[in-house]
């Protein structure tokens, strides 16, 4: 019995012993991101990584509508993970105040990342995360229907909009579909509206410094086209959410949306054979100003905590190589913030619109990324009350300073 | 048992009411169904049509995607032994406490109960500070420790309550025939408890089985998941596949609903035996 | 062998209790404390620093005008959604108390909603309500199903309600149906005997002996109500503007959206507060009237 014990015991300690020298060789990165819809890509490149690099295994895990609870509750209880998505500017500020944002300033690969995605990652000067896609953000048309209507080219001033409004109506279709069940497409419309205004990070300062504010005459005109759309959308537009306006859309029945290039998705699944492109929303008379809102969506950052830092690194790095940027736009179906990629493979041309206003530089940052925090989604509910006829446009903005003046007072 | 005989009359008046209800009832159920078997540009075209075809392609979609089998197991897993857990420590507890007067009784009792009031996401985040010093997170069997102590609290309070009318001249002659407490409980009275443990064996299976905000805290690793975690892959933040979705849930209810179905008759022969006996 | 009874019953008394009752302390009463201690604090969340403030958190929730909101509209949604389900569920129960054929399968139709996650049924709901409901007023010719039912903030409470109704139900007519089949079946033969009718019976005899179980439901209704979250959360996420944006919803949109944690947890211990009292006051009222056998 005594010698069956002993065998046993040194049994385990050999397992014991192969398992942690092991452990010790394998790193082991967790990878926690927002977006359901590209798991399958996420892992195909966590496989392609680990075959040049089969020390290191990533696991990535998703969740979809409640990223940020789980991820503060993660921090919050000293969980964080190896690499994380970081959800806005403003977030990535309160991580990288926290101290749990490595410092990537230095780092090679972000030499890969074009310039007009580096504000977005930017905090004091330095660069905390890697932003892995561009967004645009702008009016999404059907180009059958402008063709049918006799409308030669997007619009590009208030009074064009107009017009294409009544032609569109003339051949009885509707001409914006929208989505105001969802406060974050009028987030999104009130920064497109906001855009043309103001430069978001000197606003973002002036607000600070309190010398600056939501209201202001161009700000008023930009609600003339807010009211606009309101006023030549479907039925029941409180009613309707994201996927009755993109269905809505792929069915035809509306010509226009404001949205962003993620929404072709679900207007591809049900109607694989439209024809759509982007233009910018028109707020004045002066066609420069009709530009499409560009900016990261989605980024990544490291854990300055991590054990695993170095191995952190080269898979970012990896993410930006030719090999994972391929598939990102090919599978993904996302524009790709690295330097010399090209949209063809997205197979969308409203993704070749985009292209072609980043090319041109006519391009606005997201404005709401910049606000202080919690402002964004206040803003959408804000809208959803004027458009009820419970607050007036002024009232918005009032309301918009005395959140801001709140939430710096923290 | 009927506890009323009413006339032929009322009686046929009642069942159209139920009838009617029931359709109220079934009415979403019966939409979520049909359109699960449509392929997703038929059902934007028309909601409530009949599919045109048998549609199985957004099921075996689901089934691959969520990893239904995994899922189901660990779901099965967790639920039974949370369930059982709750039960043991719960009637034992409620039972005590209905049995022992006194302040100090009262005063637990209350504060067992009193919980019931707490929302979940005020003691979220210290719940799984708690959990993870403990060494329990990203696993089964922590999750289901877990389920034990926030669960107890609905059940004692059940117990506690059906105890109160059971008589307790049943528990005084088996004490005088020599049972100790241990024996009376469990010979005597938990098996007159019947009615109370099934209904908290399937309301607490239908919670523990569809519960979703503590899961997603707790299991991070996809081979721990379970169903309802599963689902939310067809739920994004921009994107909404509802064909698979609603299959994908329709997957996820039926177990739920064949336990429910079955569990039905072991309710109805509980009360009649505890009625015989009584 | 009533040697030392008191000791004998102590050791039964905590042999007993124990197992639960630490298990409920590790994982309810010491994170619920600890959550309690938060409210005191600004902490945002995130940050190491938990900076304490004493009781200003509670002091900046009487001036908060949008929680004020909330509470209003958590009021009559709960006044609603309590008095529908229990006297659906009471009612369902006592037609459905009987041992006919199919009666198993009745009474899975009505539980059914309960058996779906409160996820799902947001949104099927928001499926029906947004779709079919539209379809099916015109084909059966009634405009008046044709409502904005979630769009609009003054059908949207009922709409909350309804849904509400619909699934709570099932559950509350379980506990109803237990409290009905353990009276005893002589009592109710005895009454019949003496000549009482059926409303005499049901007034003089059922009514209460089912105090314990009108008890449970109106407690778990109540508490449920003002709990509630998830429905609301996946139906209307409080909107449009803020018009169905009950407590547990505005407390989680400033503890997780707009990083004051401290303050959104100040928020939950009011609300906690408010449901304690409301059920004490329940539990008082009714205690007197309890019969037990």
């Amino acid at each position: 019995m005594m010698k069956f014990k002993g065998i046993l015991i040194i049994l385990l300690i050999c397992v014991f012993c192969t398992s942690a020298f092991a452990a010790g060789e394998k790193v082991v990165l967790k990878y926690y991101q927002y977006k359901p819809e590209i798991v399958d890509q996420l892992d195909k490149l966590a496989e392609l990584f680990h075959e040049q690099n089969p020390d290191i295994t990533v696991e990535v895990e998703s969740v979809g509508k409640d990223y940020i609870t789980i991820l503060k509750t993660k921090i919050a209880s000293d969980d964080i993970p190896d690499i994380y998505a970081v959800q806005g500017l403003a977030n990535m500020q309160s991580y990288v105040d926290a101290g749990i944002l490595e410092d990537l300033t230095n780092e090679p690969f972000i030499k890969n990342v074009a310039e007009a995605a580096k504000p977005a990652v930017t905090y004091n000067g330095k660069i905390y995360a890697l932003p892995l896609d561009l967004a645009g953000l702008g009016v999404i048309y059907n180009k059958g229907l402008f063709e049918k209507a006799g409308i030669s080219s997007p619009p590009k001033t208030v009074s064009e909009l107009k017009e294409v409004i009544q032609k569109i109506k003339n051949i009885g279709v509707i001409p914006f579909g929208v989505a105001f069940k969802e406060e974050w497409t009028l987030r999104h419309m009130y920064a497109m509206g906001q855009a043309a205004t103001v430069k978001p990070i000197e606003f973002a300062e002036e607000m600070n410094a309190g010398k600056a504010q939501f209201w202001n005459d161009k700000m008023n005109k930009a609600f003339e086209t807010f009211d606009l759309i309101a006023e030549n959308c479907n039925e029941k537009p409180f009613e309707s959410d994201y996927t009755n306006q993109t269905t809505m859309f792929a069915q035809e029945k509306t010509a226009m949306m404001t949205q962003g290039l993620w929404a072709m998705q679900n207007v591809f699944n049900v109607n694989p054979d439209i024809d759509a492109g982007m233009f910018g929303l028109p707020v004045f008379e002066d066609p420069d100003t009709a530009r499409l809102m560009v900016d990261v969506d989605y980024r990544i950052g490291i854990n300055a905590k991590s054990k695993n830092i170095e191995a952190a690194k080269k898979f970012l790095d990896f993410m930006t190589s030719k090999a994972a940027t391929d598939i990102w736009i090919a599978e993904c179906k996302l524009i790709s913030s690295v330097v010399g990629t090209k949209v063809d493979a997205i197979g969308s041309s409203v993704a070749l619109d985009i292209k072609s206003y980043i090319d041109s530089d006519k391009t606005y940052p997201w404005g709401y990324s910049y606000w202080a925090p919690g402002l964004s989604n206040e803003i959408g509910k804000l809208m959803q009350k004027y458009y009820l006829g419970e607050l007036t446009k002024e009232q918005v903005c009032s309301t918009m300073d005395d959140l801001w003046k709140k939430a710096i007072s923290k | 048992m009927l506890t009323l005989k009413l006339s032929k009359i009322k009686n046929i008046v009642i069942f159209a009411l139920l009838f009617a209800f029931a359709l109220f009832f079934i009415m979403p159920v019966y939409f979520t169904i049909i359109n699960s078997f449509k392929p997703l540009r038929e059902i934007v075209t028309s909601y409530t049509s009949i599919p045109k075809t048998f549609y199985l392609g957004n099921y075996i979609k689901a089934w691959i995607k969520t990893d239904y089998p995994r899922v189901f197991l660990n779901s099965l897993i967790i639920t039974i032994a949370s369930v059982s857990g709750i039960v043991l420590v719960s009637s034992m507890a409620g039972y005590i406490l209905a049995r022992t007067p006194g302040k100090l009784s009262w005063f637990i009792f209350i504060i067992i109960v009193f919980s019931m009031i707490i929302p979940f996401h005020s003691i979220m985040i210290p719940l799984i500070i708690v959990i993870k010093k403990l060494n329990l997170s990203n696993s089964i069997h922590g999750i289901i420790i877990v389920y034990w102590g926030i669960g107890c609290n609905f059940a004692i309070f059940l117990y506690h309550g059906f105890v109160k009318t059971i008589p307790k001249e049943l528990e005084e002659a088996a004490a005088i025939d020599g049972c100790s407490r241990f024996q009376i409980f469990f010979k005597v009275v938990f098996p007159l408890l019947a009615p109370v443990t099934s209904t908290i064996v399937v309301l607490d299976t239908l919670w523990i089985w569809n519960d979703f905000l503590l899961p997603l805290l707790v299991l991070q690793k996809r081979a721990i998941k379970t169903i309802p975690l599963s689902q939310y892959v067809f739920v994004g933040q921009y994107y909404s596949e509802w064909g698979l979705a609603l299959a994908g849930l329709t997957l996820a209810v039926i177990p739920v609903v064949l336990f429910y179905v079955f569990m039905q008759k072991y309710i109805v022969k509980g009360i009649t035996t505890g009625a015989l006996k009584g | 062998m009533i040697k030392n009874k008191t000791l004998r019953d102590s050791i039964n008394f905590s042999s007993f209790l124990l197992p639960a009752f630490i298990l409920y302390s590790i994982f309810f009463l010491f994170p619920l404390f600890s959550g309690v201690l938060y409210s005191f604090t600004r902490w945002n969340g995130i940050s190491f620093s938990k900076e304490f403030i004493g009781i200003e958190n509670f002091k900046e929730i009487f001036s908060d005008k949008r929680f004020l909101g909330s509470l209003f509209f958590t009021f009559k949604y709960a006044v609603l959604n309590v008095i529908f389900i229990n006297i659906f569920a009471f009612a369902l129960a006592l037609m459905l108390d009987r041992t006919v054929k199919g009666i198993g399968f009745l009474r899975s139709v009505f539980f059914m909603p309960n058996v779906i996650s409160m996820v799902i049924v947001g949104f099927i709901w928001q499926f029906i309500f947004m779709n079919v409901v539209g379809e099916m007023s015109r084909f059966m010719g009634m405009p008046f199903l044709n409502q904005s039912w979630l769009g609009d903030p003054h059908i949207a409470l009922y709409s909350v309600t309804l849904v509400s109704v619909w699934r709570g139900t099932g559950y509350m007519m379980i506990i109803y149906l237990a409290g009905l089949q353990t009276i005893n079946s002589e009592i109710i033969d005895a009454s019949r005997i003496d000549g009482a009718s059926n409303w005499g019976k049901f007034i003089y005899i059922i009514l209460p002996l089912m105090i314990p179980s009108i008890n449970i439901c109106l407690f778990m209704t109540i508490a449920n109500s003002f709990k509630m979250f998830d429905l609301v959360f996946a139906m209307t996420r409080g909107g449009p503007g803020y018009a169905t944006e009950v407590i547990s919803l505005n407390l989680y949109n400033e503890a997780f959206l707009n990083d004051r944690y401290g303050y959104g947890i100040a928020k939950a211990v009011v609300l906690a507060i408010i449901i304690m009292i409301v059920t004490y006051i329940q539990l008082k009222v009714l205690k007197k009237r309890e019969v037990v056998l």
